[in-house]
């Protein structure tokens, strides 16, 4: 089975396009924490007055007329953070792990990159030809496919290890190494501030977001082993990650929609009080629900497919 | 032919549907150790879906296959393991080398060492191109790695789709050789398809016709190609050719006789071909030629097939 997964490995990297989207993630990243760096003011002794100029902006925005009611939320939850930390007298100037957390955003990104890869690795045999020379060999297709599977969920794993090196170490070198005592805050559900420790939460929101790493690939997987064309599986999923999660949030009246898989790609969201209403726990069996059945249908298709020409 | 060992690939009465259609018709056949079979037929007659099934590539809907007496079906990793295959095109990863892709599908059986891959590609003549890129190759080469990858595992059933495809001359010529050899020292069963007709005959020892699904003749190549006994067309060349003509017409009245091409076209037994010879020079015409047009496979797959319209 090792001797598959590096098959598949070898065959992944050696097409520009994995390199081009590990280079991608690379200065991407670096690029996301040279911006905040840049925004950020830069005298020490300025950020009391950069956050309270902050907490006015939003004041003022608070006022714009028609505002959307979860803009205005949005809007007072940053002004009780910014209020907080003034109050409390708690470390302004940005910090490594603030950044390497907010790095996590990216983790979509990589999940775009690794659908394409997971539809690629399939759908690719099928458009080459090699299927056909893949499949007589003594291995069951389920072991075939399997190895697939893994190499591209590896890479994911990957590209998150590249992406975390990445924020820590430009971060680091742009925040200085010894920042990590600003806490997390965020507004918990009875409407109070609440303190995380930072990298605590880093480490979660890496864990949580790479839930789409899981899922979304999977469903090009899916996508690539029934159609086998590549352009499909990838132009779905690729949709789904994007309108997905909007989708299902300006469908949040209905409730069905708390049992679409997009409303449960960002789990870190129920913990701090998702728009659907439901517990953490729901989301992971909905998730685990999804994830069984898609890889179930990947499996049987590949099982049962008869291998025809072109 | 080595019968000890049984047979090496039996097809029991295999049936393919897809949807109600009907592509492969209550096929059976037994293909030997040690010997090269052809498949031949027109496109579309079921010769790759047949290939397809003896490789697991696509399900039987009825009967079985067996490979040595292991179901391609129900014991698949068995089967499959004494078969080396090319199905089609030789379709390798064009963005590696010949050697990679090697090592790729030797990574996919156990105990195939960089020795062995090298060897092997000595064997198909490639050995100076396997570090290049597969997309550099020509499609002779790549025929050639084709070759490479399925018998990288010495497997004692060779399946082979067109495998003269894109090879020049010599390289057809050293294809056959090497796939005779295979057959005569290993014992291997090697099975073609091909459509290139003269290129089955030197090949095969046996050829089945495939028409519309149907297997309608399995004949041994010698059966095939040379029908001595009976009528057959033979060639006179002479001169004053009409007036000769008109002439055997007139002494051999139940004969068979044309003039076409420049040539006295009569179709008889050998016996009386020797005697119209006689009459010829006899009666003081010049033989210059006489010819047995033999009926090539090609003749015959037209016949049997029903192409010749």
């Amino acid at each position: 089975m090792i001797k598959l997964i590096k098959n598949e490995m070898i065959k992944m990297f050696a097409r520009k396009s994995t390199w081009v989207m590990i280079a991608f993630v690379i200065v991407l990243t670096s690029f996301s924490s040279i911006v905040m760096y840049k925004m950020s003011p830069e005298k020490p002794e300025n950020s009391r007055v950069f956050y309270e100029q902050q907490i006015e902006s939003s004041k003022q925005a608070l006022e714009t007329p028609f505002l959307p009611d979860y803009q205005k939320d949005e809007l007072k939850k940053s002004i009780k953070i910014n209020e907080y930390i003034l109050e409390n007298n708690l470390p302004m100037e940005p910090s490594l792990w603030e950044q390497v957390q907010d790095n996590s955003s990216l983790i979509v990104l990589i999940a775009i990159f690794i659908s394409s890869a997971a539809a690629t690795i399939v759908a690719s045999e099928f458009s080459q030809g090699t299927i056909k020379l893949l499949l007589i060999r003594p291995l069951s297709r389920s072991k075939v496919l399997l190895s697939k599977y893994l190499a591209v969920m590896s890479l994911g794993l990957i590209m998150i290890v590249v992406l975390f090196i990445v924020s820590v170490v430009v971060s680091g070198l742009l925040f200085g190494f010894d920042g990590a005592a600003k806490p997390y805050l965020y507004i918990g559900s009875e409407g109070n501030v609440v303190e995380v420790d930072m990298v605590y939460k880093t480490m979660e929101s890496y864990g949580l977001k790479s839930v789409a790493i899981l899922m979304y690939p999977t469903l090009a997987f899916m996508l690539a082993v029934v159609f086998r064309t590549n352009a499909l599986a990838q132009g779905l999923t690729i949709v789904s990650i994007i309108l997905g999660p909007q989708v299902a949030n300006a469908l949040t009246d209905y409730s069905w929609t708390k049992y679409l898989l997009f409303a449960h790609t960002d789990p870190s969201l129920t913990l701090s009080g998702n728009p659907f209403g439901v517990s953490f726990a729901f989301s992971i069996l909905i998730l685990g629900i999804y994830f069984v059945l898609m890889n179930s249908i990947s499996w049987y298709t590949f099982r049962k497919r008869d291998i025809m020409g072109q | 032919m080595n019968m000890k060992d049984g047979y090496a690939v039996r097809l029991q009465n295999v049936t393919k549907k897809i949807g109600n259609k009907t592509i492969i018709d209550n096929l059976s056949l037994d293909i030997l150790p040690g010997e090269v079979f052809g498949f031949l037929g027109p496109n579309g007659a079921g010769k790759t879906t047949t290939i397809r099934m003896m490789v697991g590539l696509m399900a039987v809907t009825q009967g079985d296959i067996l490979i040595h007496n292991k179901s391609i079906a129900r014991n698949f990793k068995e089967a499959i393991s004494d078969v080396g295959a090319i199905v089609e095109n030789p379709e390798l990863y064009g963005f590696m080398s010949g050697y990679r892709n090697l090592e790729h599908f030797a990574n996919m059986v156990k105990g195939i060492g960089k020795d062995c891959i090298m060897e092997t590609s000595r064997q198909v003549g490639l050995e100076n191109r396997i570090h290049d890129k597969v997309k550099t190759y020509s499609l002779g080469m790549r025929q050639r790695l084709g070759l490479a990858q399925a018998i990288l595992h010495k497997p004692s059933v060779l399946i082979l789709d067109e495998p003269s495809n894109g090879l020049d001359p010599a390289g057809i010529r050293e294809m056959r050789e090497y796939l005779r050899g295979l057959a005569k020292n290993e014992n291997t069963a090697v099975i073609v398809s091909s459509h290139l007709l003269a290129e089955m005959e030197m090949m095969c020892d046996r050829i089945g016709v495939i028409k519309d699904g149907k297997l309608i003749d399995v004949k041994e190549k010698s059966e095939f190609i040379h029908q001595d006994e009976g009528e057959s067309w033979y060639a006179f060349k002479t001169d004053k050719l009409e007036k000769a003509e008109a002439q055997l017409r007139e002494t051999f009245p139940n004969l068979e006789i044309s003039l076409a091409g420049g040539v006295i076209k009569v179709k008889a037994v050998a016996d009386t071909v020797a005697g119209i010879n006689a009459w010829l020079v006899k009666n003081g015409y010049l033989v210059y030629t006489i010819t047995q047009e033999v009926k090539t496979l090609e003749d015959r797959f037209l016949e049997v097939t029903g192409g010749r319209k």
